[in-house]
């Protein structure tokens, strides 16, 4: 087995270990953007999916049935007293967050006629799992409706396991919600 | 003729009637009725005004109160967005049950508990507290451990740092371990003894996503200590400092690229090199390199892993072949049900902690076939079935029960 002389590279000696750290540190400290307001990734999400300025919002009140329904068969991380939503024509858009292990995912699911129209990952707060915020994950759900089994149908993601039940789980609640409105 | 003549008749009748009962008033009465009634008119005038002036105040009232839902709503929604308490609890365990050539076991072989605080929406704190055998102390079997310690803060959505104990990005097992997402009760031997998983480091780690199919992680931390005399002489897996008092002489370099070419496609390639793994005391450097696919399509996965660390050849004259340690496996499986509850596997093993040395055979090939019971995604029941060959025979069951949450 040849010896490795990869030490004799800059990065590999001692001081060469401590100045490649601060210089990461540095690179990212000039590189860093300033997180875009909530509220503006929302309002940009609704403008652009309705192709104009967005409706003003409505609120579905939850009442008990409903919440016990929503207990039982979407079993989500947390239940609203309301959820809201834009609606245009045929088109509603709701907004829902929903904890992959331990953080929200903000996700904006789009639905025209009972059927999913398009689904965004809008914030995604999780340390693993960001996967699924890529269109090519999230187009799965285009035509998917209130009674596609999402689990079975979905192509989950090693190692974004958790992210991935998130998302069924918004989506199952999203087009339930819209059969209430 | 006769019928008009009747008709008149009963009207004249009705008309002295009326006569008889009420006399015309005269124009003082009628005057004074009129005023009356104009005072009536009046009053049911301005009773109407004032309803309405009500109903506007009441429809002023009305639009308040639905803005105050509006607002408390929204803040509502506010604080269900940071309903994700700012303290962060979680954990998982697994209990096995082994029956095998070296015996019968039962092991509550770790008890996990996470905990971190929210600084903000770019900074936390993360840890995981291990034990290990549910019994530590002097003389035990188990062990308590540090696994994970560390300060992450995100630059932006792309990129991100932590500082402090991280679990090092090497493997499809070492980041991700929680009993639930994996197959067989035990860890796989080629990440356990290869790689080795679990494996953290002290240090500081950089992640960022290029784009949507590619990421890289880089950490630099602590590194290995191997001993230099013994049976376990030069063994990676005995090198493992875990941040206890470590020897910080020399530090170690990891590098990973994540590929994913396809939604359900996963490619990672890990570097790693020391300079010296036994901190000063014999120079001896080394590299691993690590490679892993992960596919999923339609309930099947495939999973596959080569891992690989060259050491300096000066190791093979005291622990014949350790130059070379390696091993690769391959792990079809099968989910099912109508939640994808089920899933069988089958596993193909092989690895070699002596791997340099051509003259012997030293590799241990393992089959596991299992099956896993998911109650909920994150409760798990598994069994499985190893059989191994090669330098090591140890053939047998296990039994296991995990959660993690």
């Amino acid at each position: 087995m040849t010896r490795f002389h990869l030490q004799k590279l800059f990065i590999f000696n001692n001081k060469g270990l401590l100045h490649t750290a601060l210089f990461v540190v540095l690179a990212l400290f000039f590189t860093t953007t300033i997180h875009a307001k909530q509220s503006a990734i929302i309002t940009q999400f609704l403008t652009k999916t309705f192709q104009q300025d967005p409706p003003k919002s409505q609120r579905l009140w939850i009442n008990q049935a409903n919440k016990e329904t929503i207990k039982r068969r979407h079993n989500p991380s947390h239940i609203n007293l309301n959820y809201k939503y834009w609606q245009l024509g045929e088109k509603t858009i709701w907004i829902l967050n929903e904890i992959g292990k331990e953080r929200n995912i903000t996700t904006g699911i789009v639905i025209e006629n009972n059927s999913v129209k398009n689904v965004e990952v809008l914030i995604y707060r999780e340390t693993r799992g960001g996967q699924v915020q890529n269109d090519r994950f999230t187009q799965q759900y285009k035509s998917k409706d209130i009674n596609s089994n999402l689990i079975k149908e979905i192509d989950s993601i090693s190692g974004a396991t958790l992210s991935v039940d998130a998302l069924n789980r918004q989506v199952k609640l999203a087009l339930w919600l819209n059969t209430l409105k | 003729m006769i019928k008009n003549t009747l008709l008149v008749t009963t009207l004249i009748g009705c008309g002295m009637n009326t006569a008889n009962a009420t006399e015309t008033p005269s124009a003082a009465e009628m005057w004074r009725i009129i005023q009356q009634q104009q005072a009536t008119i009046e009053q049911l005038k301005s009773q109407i005004n004032s309803t309405s002036q009500k109903i506007v105040k009441q429809q002023e009232k009305v639009e308040q109160t639905a803005q105050v839902i509006e607002v408390i709503s929204d803040s509502i929604d506010n604080s269900t967005t940071q309903q994700e308490s700012k303290y962060k609890f979680g954990g998982y365990g697994e209990l096995h049950y082994g029956n095998t050539d070296k015996g019968n076991t039962i092991d509550f072989h770790r008890f996990v508990l996470f905990n971190g605080y929210q600084f903000n929406e770019s900074t936390r704190f993360y840890s995981e507290l291990e034990i290990e055998h549910a019994l530590s102390g002097n003389g035990k079997p188990g062990e308590v451990e540090v696994e994970q310690a560390f300060i992450e803060h995100r630059f932006n959505q792309n990129s991100k740092m932590t500082a402090g104990v991280s679990l090092l990005p090497v493997g499809i097992l070492n980041e991700t371990h929680e009993p639930n997402t994996f197959y067989g009760v035990e860890r796989n031997n080629v990440e356990k003894n290869i790689i080795p998983a679990t494996w953290w480091s002290a240090g500081l780690g950089f992640s960022q996503e290029v784009s949507n199919t590619l990421g890289l992680d880089i950490y630099v931390g602590d590194g290995l200590n191997v001993p230099t005399s013994g049976s376990k002489a030069f063994l990676i897996r005995s090198g493992r400092q875990k941040v206890a008092k470590a020897t910080a002489n020399d530090g170690s370099v990891t590098g990973r690229v994540r590929f994913n070419p396809l939604n359900n496609l996963q490619l990672n390639a890990t570097l790693m090199y020391q300079q010296d793994i036994t901190q000063g005391a014999l120079g001896i450097s080394a590299m691993l390199f690590e490679a892993n696919a992960q596919y999923t399509t339609n309930g099947f996965t495939l999973k596959a892993l080569y891992a690989a660390w060259n050491l300096d050849d000066q190791v093979n004259a005291i622990a014949a072949g350790r130059e070379e340690q390696s091993g690769y496996f391959i792990e079809p499986s099968y989910r099912f049900g109508s939640s994808n509850q089920y899933g069988i596997f089958a596993r193909y093993a092989n690895w070699d902690n002596n791997a340099g040395n051509d003259n012997v055979d030293t590799d241990i090939t393992q089959i596991d076939l299992g099956f896993n019971y998911w109650l909920t995604p994150r409760v798990v029941f598994k069994a499985d079935y190893q059989d191994q060959s090669g330098a090591s025979d140890e053939d047998g069951i296990h039994l296991g029960v995990g959660y993690s949450f």
